[in-house]
């Protein structure tokens, strides 16, 4: 599957990479494609191409704090959720939210 | 301007690691220790300050991770260069949060200047991020006999990320 995930905590150093970097690895042992755009405190890192949210199948934000410009995502459905829940088991998330998928 | 990659060893001096945490009542008092050892390293120029915004942190959330980790922070304008203490508590802490926490064991203390200056220390920080959701990462700092053992632990599971 194609993923695409914005990252953002309150201070934008920790959380944020944390929760990225473990939607990567959950989503490499998954065997799925992830881009994951980190809105923290240098800025937007990796920002996510109109052409890959328009491709994607899975959008995630994993956010405390407000994404900046969120109407990229109009057209798509996002799951939200905090950046604490994704870097405990992100595994375990991306894998309810495919299961889910695939039941609709 | 190519700018020179820096040292991890820089943000994280000697002083301010400490494999042999123990005797911590609490959460506050691991805290406490960990904020005198920036202080003493002269990273944080007011004790008073960098706890409060540390605090300030705490209340917006958690800053357990789960798997024995905190990650405490405080970006204010008491702290003057970018630095990172690190507490190894082999028997564990409560680490109590809104959330209810749990036992922490790996304790990285970041201290953030107000300013957002220096991208390279910045970037040092959050890698550091990064590498805490790995095992191998964490299995070496739980090895970890010395400082040098912490520090090269962090360079060479740092080259493995993309």
């Amino acid at each position: 599957m194609k993923i695409v995930a914005i990252t953002s905590c309150a201070t934008g150093i920790a959380h944020s990479y944390m929760a990225a970097e473990a939607l990567r690895k959950a989503a490499k042992e998954l065997g799925d494609e992830i881009r994951v755009e980190v809105q923290g405190a240098m800025g937007i890192e990796n920002r996510l191409t109109d052409e890959q949210i328009v491709e994607a199948d899975i959008v995630i934000w994993a956010v405390d704090v407000n994404v900046r410009d969120k109407d990229r995502f109009d057209e798509k459905n996002v799951i939200q959720l905090g950046p604490n829940e994704v870097i405990r088991d992100a595994k375990k998330i991306l894998s309810d939210i495919k299961a889910n998928l695939s039941k609709s | 301007m190519k700018t020179k990659k820096l040292e991890i060893s820089r943000v994280i001096k000697p002083e301010m690691v400490d494999l042999d945490g123990k005797g911590f009542r609490d959460k506050e008092a691991l805290l406490d220790h960990m904020i005198t050892m920036l202080f003493d390293a002269g990273v944080v120029d007011s004790k008073q300050e960098y706890l409060e915004a540390i605090y300030l942190r705490e209340s917006m959330g958690p800053t357990y991770m789960g798997n024995f980790i905190a990650i405490p922070h405080g970006k204010c304008a008491a702290v003057k260069n970018p630095g990172v203490a690190f507490c190894r508590c082999d028997s564990g802490v409560f680490y109590h949060t809104d959330l209810g926490g749990g036992d922490v064991k790996l304790v990285f203390m970041l201290a953030i200047p107000d300013q957002m200056s220096g991208e390279e220390y910045m970037r040092v920080l959050s890698q550091l991020a990064r590498l805490l959701v790995y095992p191998d990462f964490t299995d070496r700092l739980y090895q970890a006999q010395n400082y040098t053992d912490v520090i090269n632990a962090i360079k060479e599971c740092e080259a493995k990320l993309d």
